[in-house]
């Protein structure tokens, strides 16, 4: 009896937060959407300003609690959160009329979604709250921030640091908010709360199937297992060092990393060189059964405590000896699957190798990698060769098909190419999500439509009788129904 | 399909497909298939354990539904056998992925 009492004395306890954080973000949303697009453009301009001043502090508290990553990465990571992303969406009509076609007699209107929860991974925890921070405000709809236990401090400081700015900017009270605590109990209410209007989740799979399964529409983005083919057209000097930059930025955390290489055996020697140069490391086949061991646990899941570690320090970890200053570790690789844990995502300076006999042997590779774990996620390419570029970019399942392209960089947009900058990467129907675009302010407003009378002429003079006469089939029908008076 | 054989020694059936394996080319190749796995049968006799069917599509350029569930046939033959589906091309390969039949091509 006192143990059920208990759990409903919690259970209650967390509904009551729920509910308080929801009645909040609910006279948010309502003041708001008063707002008009230069009052709603001033508070993002705020906001963005004072995140990216704080960029440094940010990255450094981020990679001080969480013990992932490389400040100095992060700091470029909360600069395309910021910068770029404000940059990207500064211009963007987010309120009032889209778009109006008299002809049509069409009157595209934009209006908030509501409460968005924003669900934020360990691995990017500052840039992701200043990212999703920046896009809700955009589309004018309140958001509450949802860290992960081990970046409580750091998300909370880059939401506090926005809040302020956005209040100063005359933003309404509440328009942010961050969960009081980091109980899956919380998260759970808050998910299924009947307010809320979406949730932003990004995260590891557990988490995005419960914000699917809470009933409340969500935009979430698990895991991907990017595969990185380089043909012997590429430049292999210039793909190995791309690689490299994208592979080791924040010691590999970010989800659209490269997690795989797979090429011509022709090729193989001069990228392995390649690789040496830029102190990667190719382990023999006794330190790939360490490094699995280690980096992997028995349920195919890779192991938190080797996620954003540096290469020597995930060496150290699977007792293999390495030279110092290693940046990479290669495994080579036969095959893909559970038979082969480094074949499956790892968030850490690792790197899977494949020598295959041709082109069409490596691109099949890349299929089954592309579907173990990372489908609608990111693909990479490194070639000179268009059609083999368009085969690839035809069979690979992925929002985002990179070329000649650091995959990391590449996938968030902004810097390599023209894609929107983000740190919520659709994933398509194959990563069970709505979008496969990078996700962005025009993501989070409902566009209702405004329809004027416009009469349809053909079937205004069409002789509706013909549809009840069963004699009267498509062709007779339709040479009537398009028929020039 | 333009040749089958079985091979004793490795316990295996090997049958060779070229061309577009369409609806059409899927009927008659269940019925020489189906032939085929008979007369490897009569072949083996008593062989007990698992016969290896290797389906070679090394010239087919296009497999139909029908080829699909000819595959699943011939996966789900008694006495275990396990179905080999070598050398497709990079678009077949997908194909079997995307259907959920990966775990045949080797």
């Amino acid at each position: 009896m006192g143990v059920s009492q208990g759990t409903e004395g919690g259970d209650a306890r967390v509904r009551g937060m729920a509910d308080d954080l929801m009645e909040r973000a609910l006279m948010a949303a309502a003041v708001y959407e008063s707002y008009d697009q230069e009052a709603t453009d001033r508070i993002v301009e705020r906001v963005f300003r004072a995140g990216f001043n704080r960029r440094v502090e940010l990255a450094k508290m981020a990679a001080e609690e969480t013990r992932m990553g490389v400040w100095q990465h992060k700091v470029m990571k909360n600069m395309l959160a910021t910068q770029l992303v404000y940059e990207s969406i500064r211009d963007e009509k987010t309120v009032g009329v889209l778009s109006e076609n008299p002809v049509m007699g069409i009157t595209e209107i934009a209006q908030p979604l509501g409460p968005v929860l924003a669900i934020i991974p360990v691995t990017n925890p500052t840039s992701t709250t200043l990212f999703k921070i920046l896009i809700c405000l955009k589309a004018r709809n309140p958001v509450i921030i949802s860290p992960t236990r081990k970046a409580v401090k750091c998300c909370q400081a880059a939401a506090r640091i926005c809040y302020e700015a956005a209040m100063e900017a005359g933003a309404p009270e509440d328009c942010i908010q961050w969960m009081p605590e980091t109980s899956r109990e919380l998260t759970q209410a808050v998910m299924g709360h009947k307010k809320l209007a979406l949730i932003l989740a990004t995260g590891g799979t557990g988490l995005v199937g419960a914000a699917y399964s809470s009933g409340t529409p969500a935009i979430g983005v698990g895991p991907g297992n990017v595969p990185v083919l380089i043909d012997d057209s590429a430049d292999l000097p210039f793909a190995v060092e791309s690689i490299m930059t994208s592979k080791t930025f924040d010691n590999g955390t970010i989800c659209a990393s490269e997690q795989a290489v797979v090429l011509e055996k022709r090729i193989a020697a001069d990228v392995c060189r390649e690789f040496e140069r830029h102190n990667g490391v190719m382990l023999d086949a006794e330190n790939v059964r360490k490094l699995q061991a280690c980096a992997v646990l028995p349920n195919g899941n890779m192991n938190p405590d080797v996620v954003g570690q540096p290469a020597e320090a995930v060496a150290r970890m699977a007792g293999i000896s390495v030279p110092e200053g290693t940046r990479l570790l290669l495994a080579r690789l036969t095959g893909t699957g559970l038979d082969h844990p480094l074949s499956g995502e790892v968030l850490a300076p690792i790197l899977a190798f494949y020598e295959e006999a041709d082109f069409n042997k490596a691109i099949k590779r890349c299929i089954d990698l592309n579907y173990l774990g990372g489908v609608g996620h990111t693909a990479a390419i490194y070639s000179n060769n268009e059609e083999r570029i368009a085969l690839f970019g035809r069979l690979m399942n992925a929002g985002r098909v990179l070329v000649n392209t650091p995959s990391s960089q590449g996938a968030v947009g902004g810097s390599y190419n023209s894609l929107h900058p983000s740190f919520t990467l659709g994933c398509g129907s194959g990563g069970k999500n709505s979008t496969t675009e990078n996700v962005t302010a025009k993501h989070l407003i409902n566009i209702k439509r405004l329809c004027r009378l416009r009469i349809n002429e053909r079937l205004a003079r069409f002789n509706k009788d013909e549809f009840l006469d069963e004699t009267k089939d498509v062709d007779a029908v339709l040479r009537d129904y398009n028929r020039n008076w | 399909m333009i040749s089958s054989k079985y091979e004793m020694e490795r316990d295996e059936l090997l049958c060779v497909f070229a061309g577009r394996l369409d609806a059409e080319a899927g009927q008659a190749d269940t019925k020489v298939f189906e032939s085929a796995w008979q007369a490897a049968q009569n072949e083996r006799g008593d062989r007990a354990g698992a016969m290896k069917i290797v389906f070679d599509l090394g010239e087919v350029n296009y497999v139909s539904s029908g080829f699909l569930r000819l595959c699943m046939q011939a996966s789900k033959k008694p006495g275990g056998n396990q179905l080999h589906v070598v050398n497709t091309s990079p678009d077949i390969k997908k194909l079997f992925t995307m259907a959920g039949l990966d775990l045949f091509v080797y």
